[in-house]
């Protein structure tokens, strides 16, 4: 029924849409057209089309960004999107004291990147506490250069997100597990199924929801990740810039007095474009499995 | 639970009630609870741990010493002496709580119009909200300065705390919880003669509390834990917020000391550890009050 | 009530989205600053009014009593003048100038490296000091003050607050544990690269003597023209070669594999945890030391950098946006006064003041030196100073730095050829000069 009039709605959004508006739509155009243009700080630019993009396309350091990036997207979506689910099945179940490990299972999300990739780079350095415990297990020989080779470098920073990340995307699980109907579990179980079956028929179908909306938040995350590999190289992005992800190299290219603003612009609309993929193949994948019905429930 | 006697938190094995695990199961789901917590807690503790030991001792020997062996508060001094650690906290905390209260009001505002109520744009104005999932926030800060200081602000906290008056996230998650109120219980609400906003106060509130908690939570954190945007709006360091504040232990000319680093991220941490922990019940039984609906 | 609304609406939606993209063409930085006039700033005999005070990393328990004395004594000698002093922590401090430049509230008096000023003297945001107070130039040393002249700009924009240069540490236990001679330290760069490679050799790679990577005053030291005026020129086959002998150690083990990261403390940093026998460093390094490696303190010694001496400036420049010109001038000037620079240096052992005055009288700053290893060390530095040079150009910006810095580290890991490594780094930092 009618129970308002026109512009209500309106005036309750009034403010929420105002300052999307001006805070991340208005910034966002403006780097979309300083991207056109050869801006500097302090400096101003003028229009040179499609110039950055020429440029862009033949960047090696971009398309180490981009690798570096992808391998990020493609390692944490699995990891984020099945373990804390395994989290939340765990803490679900209101045994006692549950409360206390629900909330340390939280604590890595609520202290800052900043300050947990800081203890990282303590821990992983070649005479930390790991290299020091893997040397004394006479595991290893000698220390293992997890902050400087190239790909062991990202996966110390893969295994810092996916610890910053569980608890986060747990929650996300928790809310969804309240809503999977007990009923349903006793009723599986009644007809003879055991828990392995139990979680593949009746929990996995329920949270299905919430494994897509994970699986896309995660994969935008990923594709913006910057504090944890700037603060684990220091600063450098590696040799040759094979550490960076995209974000890194805006930040590095744009930064400065005297930064190629323009550039870092043209790199940032990359980014946006290139973060609707990973969600164009979450969605195909969902639509594809859940028999055709593209989130109807929305 | 229907038995009025006092349950075990196990049963037996023979006995049927699935929503009870058996003693086996139940100390499996101990031991990796536990395993859980070392894993969460376990780098936080080394942090705490090296913040204790003092300047005679080594902090890179081997075996690593969890215990320091003369604990001393010496780092924290330091610290605390050099850097106004209260002030700059009760900064961060007046922006905390001021995104927390406009992001309850505003955020549940806009929630209700796009759950419940139907308008044209609505559409659009959904598409405005996910699109900005999508921005690469981290690359637009400088436009956002730019904004903050043609409106006078630069170097204010309110100017801090001005962009995260209301995030889209917010909007969308408090919409979410009002899509699953019931239609009848508004309907009988309008039919009663209450206007919308005694509807909201008296209907929609106390049905979506259990979200307020959990976007509670996320804008505190969100805040307290924000360190590139103060850091660009603040120009005077008598304004600076607690993350920012910790950056002036780093790199000084006169060298680096790893205790006072660990003591700093220390007191970093500490306030909201203890904010989390005091109204995690809040945020967990928001949570599970099926604040998502599948 | 349809009809109407739509009209409406879509109008309030067209004029909403139209401003801000006009705004923004303004806004967003595409109109460059306006210049102010630069003349000669006339001091009249009372001062008044408030200006800010910025420096760089500066405030912690060693120094914070002197500015706040400085200020102090300033305001009491001028009354009616209020200086508010703020400190910026050491890292991010070019982001933070910019945002000040762009929103136009640059402190006053600021300290800034000479790197910083040229890109804001480009932009007429400091004041030319030889045109606003010409008499004033004299008292500060020349190359103090050439450090601050730009290429293409007549003017000096900033007074040399302090200088530094810094000095070779080796670990000598190190030595005379890998069967090498603590006493014949290395002395240029053909008997250091026989010293690292031996140590690598006889420690089985578990001492490394070289912790950083090879830059720009390498390739000066080897003859390298690194820019010529117009442009960067250091992708030469001397400078490959010094590279490419780099990459040999690198692979015996001679650098340990965290100098691939180009951390700017590293080296200093790896010192004292006792990860490789060599550093540079300023006089000051024995503080550290003490500090955080007492058990190196015997066994280290200094001597000069072998190569070209290089020179670090920071210096003192006034805003030409100031609301208080003479005042700004009239601090600037007093902050860099003999007696001002004397007793910095004081607190900042190893480091040189600005002054011609307090250069010819060392003693007047070195007499408060206790350590014996500072002492010796600040002895050492005095006379290699008067040799040093600034050996980076004011275009190659910290930007620059990293990007040619990450090129070098391929280079030296062995996976990129050092003559590509250096065209392409030359090719980045010519891309990016300012028109």
């Amino acid at each position: 029924m009618r129970s308002h009039r026109w512009f209500t709605p309106w005036l309750l959004l009034l403010p929420a849409v105002v300052w999307v508006l001006v805070f991340s739509i208005y910034p966002f155009v403006n780097t979309v057209i300083l991207s056109f243009t050869n801006a500097r700080p302090l400096r101003g630019g003028q229009f040179t089309g499609i110039e950055n993009y020429v440029r862009l396309a033949q960047d090696p350091m971009l398309a180490n960004a981009l690798v570096t990036t992808f391998v990020y997207v493609i390692a944490c979506v699995p990891l984020l999107t099945v373990v804390p689910l395994l989290l939340a099945m765990l803490v679900h179940k209101p045994v006692p004291g549950i409360g206390f490990f629900r909330t340390t299972a939280y604590f890595p999300v609520i202290a800052s990147v900043v300050v947990v990739s800081l203890i990282w780079s303590w821990l992983f350095d070649s005479r930390g506490v790991v290299n020091q415990t893997l040397e004394f297990l006479h595991l290893v020989n000698a220390p293992i250069p997890f902050l400087v080779d190239r790909w062991l470098l990202l996966g110390t920073s893969i295994l810092l997100t996916v610890w910053k990340g569980l608890g986060y995307y747990m929650v996300v699980y928790l809310a969804a597990l309240g809503n999977v109907a007990p009923e349903l579990h006793e009723a599986a179980a009644i007809d003879g199924a055991g828990a392995f079956r139990r979680f593949l028929h009746v929990t996995v179908p329920g949270v299905r929801g919430a494994m897509t909306l994970v699986a896309a938040l995660v994969a935008v995350s990923a594709m913006r990740i910057f504090s944890e590999l700037y603060v684990l190289t220091n600063g450098s992005g590696g040799p040759g810039g094979e550490s960076m992800s995209i974000v890194m190299m805006v930040k590095q290219v744009g930064s400065g007095l005297n930064g190629q603003v323009g550039y870092a612009s043209a790199v940032s609309v990359v980014l946006f474009l290139l973060t609707l993929l990973p969600l164009l193949l979450i969605g195909w994948l969902n639509n594809r499995d859940s028999g055709g019905t593209l989130g109807a429930r929305a | 639970m229907s038995a009025t006697v006092r349950q075990r938190p196990w049963r037996s094995r023979r006995s049927f009630d699935m929503h009870r695990p058996t003693l086996a199961g139940l100390i499996i789901r101990y031991v990796l609870l536990v395993v859980v917590v070392l894993v969460s807690v376990g780098p936080f503790l080394w942090q705490l741990s090296t913040s204790l030991k003092d300047v005679t001792e080594d902090i890179y020997a081997f075996p690593p010493q969890l215990i320091p062996s003369q604990p001393t508060l010496e780092a924290y001094q330091s610290v605390t002496r050099f850097i106004p650690v209260y002030q700059y906290a009760f900064h961060s905390l007046l922006i905390a709580l001021g995104s927390v209260a406009s992001n309850a009001v505003l955020a549940t505002l806009a929630g209700y119009a796009m759950g419940t109520m139907r308008f044209r744009g609505r559409m659009l104005v959904m598409a405005l909200f996910l699109s900005t999932l999508l921005l690469p926030g981290e690359v637009t800060l400088t436009s956002q300065f730019l904004i903050v200081n043609s409106l006078g602000l630069a170097n204010t906290l309110f100017g801090v705390y001005l962009p995260g008056v209301v995030g889209a996230v917010n909007v969308l998650l408090m919409m979410t919880a009002c899509r699953a109120i019931p239609q009848d219980v508004l309907d009988a609400a309008t039919i009663d003669g209450a206007n919308t906003v005694q509807r909201i106060r008296h209907v929609v509130w106390p049905n979506v509390r259990g979200m307020v908690a959990v976007i509670a939570v996320f804008s505190f954190i969100g805040a307290w834990d924000d360190f590139l945007w103060p850091l660009i709006v603040l120009n005077d360091p008598a304004k600076y917020t607690l993350t920012v504040g910790m950056a002036f232990l780093k790199a000084s000319p006169l060298g680096v000391d790893q205790r006072e680093i660990a003591a700093g991220t220390i007191i970093a941490l500490v306030p909201i550890l203890v904010v989390f922990a005091a109204l995690q019940r809040f945020f967990f039984r928001g949570v599970e009050s099926g604040a998502v609906k599948g | 009530m349809p009809g109407t609304t739509v009209h409406s609406r879509r109008a309030l939606l067209g004029a909403l989205a139209a401003t801000p993209l006009v705004a923004g063409l303004s806004a967003c930085g595409l109109s460059p600053q306006a210049p102010p006039s630069q003349a000669p700033i006339e001091t009249p005999s009372v001062l008044s009014g408030e200006i800010t005070f910025q420096t760089w990393s500066l405030k912690n328990e060693k120094f914070t009593p002197y500015f706040e004395k400085l200020v102090t004594d300033f305001t009491t000698q001028h009354a009616g003048t209020k200086i508010n002093w703020i400190d910026q922590p050491g890292d991010g401090y070019e982001e933070k100038v910019l945002q000040q430049a762009q929103s136009n509230t640059l402190p006053d008096v600021i300290n800034i490296p000479p790197g910083y000023g040229m890109q804001l003297a480009e932009v007429n945001k400091l004041v030319d000091l030889k045109a606003a107070a010409p008499d004033s130039i004299a008292s500060y040393t020349e190359g103090g003050i050439k450090a601050y002249t730009y290429a293409g700009m007549d003017g000096a924009y900033g007074y040399p607050w302090y200088l530094g240069t810094d000095l070779n540490w080796w670990n000598t236990k190190a030595f005379s544990d890998y069967g090498l001679d603590a006493s014949k330290l290395p002395t240029n760069f053909d008997e250091f690269f026989a010293a690292a490679a031996t140590m690598a050799e006889k420690s089985g790679g578990k001492m490394p003597l070289i912790s950083s990577l090879p830059g720009l005053g390498d390739f000066a030291a080897a003859g390298v023209k690194l820019f010529d005026g117009t442009k960067f020129t250091f992708n030469t086959p001397e400078a490959a070669a010094v590279l490419q002998k780099y990459a040999e150690l690198y692979k015996q083990k001679a650098l340990p594999p965290e100098v691939l990261q180009n951390n700017y403390t590293g080296n200093a940093q790896m010192f004292q945890q006792g990860k490789v026998a060599w550093t540079t460093a300023t006089p000051s390094f024995p503080g550290d030391l003490q500090k955080n490696a007492p058990t190196l303190v015997s066994v280290t010694k200094a001597t000069p950098r072998f190569g070209i001496q290089p020179m670090f400036v920071q210096g003192i420049s006034v805003s030409a946006d100031s609301k208080a010109p003479a005042l700004a001038l009239a601090f600037a000037q007093y902050v860099t006064s003999n007696a001002s620079q004397v007793e910095f240096v004081k607190l900042a052992q190893g480091f040189f003041p600005g002054t011609v005055e307090a250069n010819n009288n060392p003693s007047s700053f070195t007499s408060a030196i206790s350590d014996p290893l500072t002492a010796e060390a600040v002895a050492l530095a005095a006379t290699a100073i008067t040799k040093a040079e600034l050996i980076t150009p004011n275009e190659f910006s910290d930007e620059m730095s990293t990007y040619t810095a990450q090129q070098i580290a391929l280079a030296v890991r062995g996976d990129l050829a050092p003559a590509e490594a250096l065209d392409r780094a030359v090719k980045h930092c010519n891309d990016n000069l300012n028109r």
